[in-house]
């Protein structure tokens, strides 16, 4: 294993996370006509915990039932948010 | 690197999994319910949501993603023999933990400081009720990193010192990934 | 037999005493009274004193049904408390800490029907207002004093995790899951500030969602404390091959 600590995996993890933090924080002030800005923002979210589960939780890496309880969750969860949200527009 | 192992590895137990995944469905579970209540009342969550501060909230986040790295990077300098980072890095992220209590108080205080309290309206009832559940797991995961970080590692990273930190780096990515959704919920959104 | 062997037959009949407080729960305070799920806080006082002129004699042989089977708390939660004696190296603290607390978690719960029949007492003659109060008290009584049964959760989570025997009594899940019980009934702690809504003593997270992980729990420890104690039997039955009893 590699014996570095910072110029590593998961710092370019939490690089790309802070990035889509910024990017969610600008869509939520912007308007688009295509798509909900909200229904974006959780999307994104979903994506930034997908990262966190993944790298930072190492499901990577993990046994077969894992990623598909994790996994079925993250799309699960992120449908029926972004369901509700936009059914209430 | 990590991507060489070949075989599949279960970080921690299974018990924190349970624990973990348990509490995404839970919150997931809250999170609808929020949502129901705010596609009847779509104006006044419009309107409350605008009285959070954005900026607060960045803050605690960026809080809550680094304090995420320390422990993966922790995790990281266990499994290498570096042990004096792992405890350097389980207290950096213990000490983003009591920060992010810090604001969250903060913005609390502020909000109750100019009549918004819990009973003001619905938004206000889960704003201060998620993040206060959410806050309890936050006091929790501390106590757990700060735990974890006097850990003896004289002999090395043995079995069980291992899946202990492993659990409770388990624990704290979950309370990160709680947060990035209920940001995105009370914060972002419109 | 020795001191130390948990008798398997009381060991059972302790459990099977918690399956019945659970059943008896529904039948009497469910189907009886009425009272699940709880009358609205937003009831106004007039109304909720109709509601016990209306229903006094169901009300009056529900409560005293249920103040005879909520007793079986205690001896469900004993048998639990037993093995974690067993689990327990030492001093027996993290037992006493368990008995002591299940002493108090079952006050809690005699007074619920307790109080009402009290109120159903004399229900016609008094002031409404009086009965809102009582009312609301009984509900406060059952989830507001959620924090024993948490801590109750975490010592058990506590006493698993450090299980030294080998076999171990319980699975290391049970302990996480304690621990994930203890944290989930914390929303109970909510009804203190809403009337109406999710977080009221009637709504959908603070009472149902509270009160379901608590049965839960109580399903969930009564499975895994049957299996230790055929485990236990088991254990009993081979050292007594290896050396019969006087």
């Amino acid at each position: 294993m590699s014996e570095r600590l910072v110029l590593t995996r998961q710092t370019l993890v939490w690089a790309l996370l802070l990035g889509f933090t910024i990017v969610s924080w600008a869509i939520g002030h912007t308007h688009f006509a295509w798509i909900s800005s909200g229904a974006l923002v959780l999307v994104l979210a979903f994506v930034k915990v997908t990262f966190v589960v993944r790298e930072f939780m190492e499901v990577r890496h993990a046994p077969l039932w894992l990623k598909f309880l994790t996994g079925t969750w993250i799309v699960v969860a992120c449908a029926l948010l972004v369901i509700l949200y936009t059914n209430a527009l | 690197m990590a991507s060489d192992r070949k075989t599949a590895h279960l970080p921690g137990e299974e018990g924190i999994w349970l624990f973990v995944i348990g509490d995404m469905v839970m919150f997931t579970a809250l999170f609808a319910i929020m949502l129901h209540y705010r596609s009847k009342n779509l104006e006044v969550f419009g309107a409350a949501h605008r009285l959070l501060d954005q900026r607060l909230g960045l803050v605690n986040t960026a809080l809550m993603l680094s304090s995420s790295w320390c422990v993966a990077t922790a995790v990281r300098s266990a499994r290498t023999g570096r042990f004096a980072a792992t405890r350097a890095l389980l207290i950096a992220a213990a000490l983003c933990g009591i920060l992010f209590a810090c604001i969250k108080y903060i913005e609390w205080a502020e909000k109750i400081k100019v009549g918004l309290n819990p009973t003001t309206n619905d938004f206000f009832m889960f704003y201060f009720a998620l993040t206060g559940i959410h806050l309890v797991h936050v006091v929790i995961g501390t106590v757990v990193l700060i735990f974890l970080s006097k850990t003896r590692w004289a002999q090395g990273a043995r079995g069980n010192t291992m899946r202990n930190l492993e659990s409770g780096a388990t624990f704290w990515h979950l309370v990160d990934l709680l947060w990035i959704v209920l940001f995105a919920l009370l914060y972002l959104v419109p | 037999m020795n001191n130390l062997d948990l008798h398997p037959g009381i060991m059972r009949a302790f459990l099977w005493s918690g399956v019945l407080v659970v059943i008896t729960l529904l039948f009497a305070q469910g189907y009886l009274m009425g009272f699940i799920p709880p009358p609205s806080p937003a009831l106004p006082a007039a109304k909720l004193a109709q509601i016990f002129i209306d229903n006094r004699v169901n009300i009056q042989i529900g409560t005293l049904i249920q103040c005879i089977f909520w007793s079986f708390w205690n001896t469900w939660a004993i048998a639990i408390a037993m093995f974690i004696r067993r689990m327990e190296r030492g001093a027996p603290i993290l037992t006493y800490a368990s008995i002591a607390n299940i002493g108090g978690g079952y006050v809690f719960f005699i007074l619920i029907p307790m109080t009402w029949a009290v109120i159903a007492f004399r229900c016609q003659a008094l002031d409404p207002n009086i009965i809102q109060v009582m009312n609301d008290w009984v509900w406060f009584d059952w989830l507001f004093t959620w924090p024993p049964f948490a801590l109750w959760m975490v010592i058990i989570g506590v006493a698993v995790l450090n299980d030294y025997n080998i076999p171990r009594v319980f699975p290391r899940w049970v302990g996480f899951f304690n621990f994930w019980s203890a944290l989930l009934i914390f929303p109970a702690g909510l009804i203190a500030f809403f009337k109406t809504g999710p977080f009221a003593y009637d709504g959908a997270i603070s009472f149902w969602f509270a009160v379901a992980v608590f049965f839960g729990w109580m399903v969930v420890m009564t499975v895994v404390t049957f299996r230790a104690v055929t485990a236990e039997e088991q254990r009993q039955a081979r050292a007594a091959t290896i050396r019969p009893a006087k």
